[in-house]
């Protein structure tokens, strides 16, 4: 299943609001199926919003298994590399080691 | 009663002074207040961003703060008109045109991202990419997410820009929160930490002043400081009575010897070689399809 992300942050994926919405999104589908996450459209990126939306993912599911499940697409270098900075601080987070 | 205004330049000790000038008006009771500018050499955004703080302050005190434009020199004037700040504190004043002053009471992300965008960096003279300008609203976004989510509500966010020459920009915001020290010692269960102690603190990655932690976050600070060291500009983090500060180097943590009661982020940034670097890394990092993401 393939969620717009602009649809629901607009071009400006900044906000914790648009990212709990995703983040309620990925959650209503991800057991059953697996997520695609479009960011076409998507211009300016947070840490705000991929910790509301995506880090704390990892809380509820295991990093091999969010692998299989949850996919991006369209997410431009700079939005990227702020993801990328998220997830390695979630990891860090939920396995203690973070202050 | 009459408050020399000091000499607000980008120093520490522009800050310092400002401190002394709030924390004597603050403990007073509710007099009269005029600001006199005829000892202020310079205006540039920490004092504009400060001066407006302190007259919405004083206004929710029932204070009617007096600017004494007659004791601006022509210099300081035209800073104070210019920057757009003349406007947001006058009523009934002739508009400025391409104002690089601005207050938010809440966190309206796209009003603030597009005036990064087509005024702060849209009416600059410089030439930059697309995927530069989104870097650097990216970052500078981090400033916002903190000062709305740790300011005081009432008061609101206070911005200004400023082009300093052909390849800096400046950008001063404000808020009027309980500031950094307060959180940090908090969130460490202790009564008070000096101020060079909770900006240090702060800085660390995924540390977080924020009062719940039910996801990860604290990626703020960190990232700015990042950003910063590879742009090559300068980052300074005024915050109540400590001061961190970012320029070529690690991080400079100071205690201050008095609190404006106000968390005050400076950020300068160029744009030369070095961002075209930065923007060239930034395209490499994307990793080759089917890498996995967690």
């Amino acid at each position: 299943m393939r969620i717009p992300v602009s649809e629901i942050s607009g071009r400006n994926a900044v906000s914790s609001k648009a990212g709990e919405a995703l983040y309620q999104e990925i959650l209503r589908r991800i057991d059953v199926e697996t997520v695609e996450l479009d960011f076409a459209g998507v211009e300016i990126f947070s840490t705000p919003f991929f910790n509301l939306a995506i880090g704390r993912l990892l809380q509820r599911m295991p990093s091999d298994l969010l692998n299989q499940r949850l996919q991006v697409l369209n997410l431009s270098p700079l939005g990227f590399s702020t993801l990328r900075r998220v997830i390695d601080n979630a990891k860090r987070h939920y396995s203690g080691t973070s202050n | 009663m009459r408050f020399y205004f000091p000499t607000s330049d980008n120093s520490e000790s522009a800050y310092e002074a400002l401190s002394h000038i709030y924390a004597r008006i603050m403990g007073l009771p509710r007099v009269p207040i005029t600001f006199d500018f005829s000892r202020c050499m310079q205006l540039r955004p920490i004092g504009l961003v400060l001066l407006a703080g302190l007259c919405r302050q004083l206004r929710l005190r029932g204070i009617q703060p007096h600017i004494d434009i007659a004791t601006m020199s022509s210099e300081v004037y035209r800073r104070f008109v210019d920057s757009g700040c003349r406007n947001h504190l006058f009523i009934g004043v002739p508009s400025t045109p391409r104002t690089l002053f601005r207050h938010d009471e809440m966190e309206d992300e796209d009003a603030i991202i597009a005036f990064l965008r087509d005024q702060w960096l849209g009416e600059s003279r410089l030439e930059m990419s697309t995927l530069l300008r989104d870097a650097f609203i990216t970052h500078l976004w981090e400033i916002y997410a903190n000062a709305f989510e740790h300011g005081d509500s009432a008061l609101g966010v206070f911005t200004c820009g400023e082009q300093i020459d052909d390849h800096t920009l400046l950008l001063t915001v404000a808020d009027f929160g309980p500031g950094i020290p307060h959180n940090a010692a908090q969130k460490l269960r202790k009564t008070w930490i000096p101020g060079d102690q909770a900006l240090e603190w702060a800085f660390t990655r995924g540390t977080t002043t924020a009062s719940h932690e039910r996801y990860p976050r604290g990626l703020g600070l960190d990232l700015l400081r990042e950003f910063v060291g590879v742009n090559g500009g300068r980052l300074d983090v005024y915050s109540h009575h400590g001061h961190g500060r970012v320029e070529g180097g690690p991080p400079e943590f100071r205690s201050l010897l008095l609190s404006m009661g106000a968390t005050v982020v400076q950020i300068s940034l160029n744009c030369d070689n070095r961002t075209y670097r930065f923007q060239q890394e930034l395209e490499q990092a994307l990793p080759p399809p089917g890498t996995p993401l967690f």
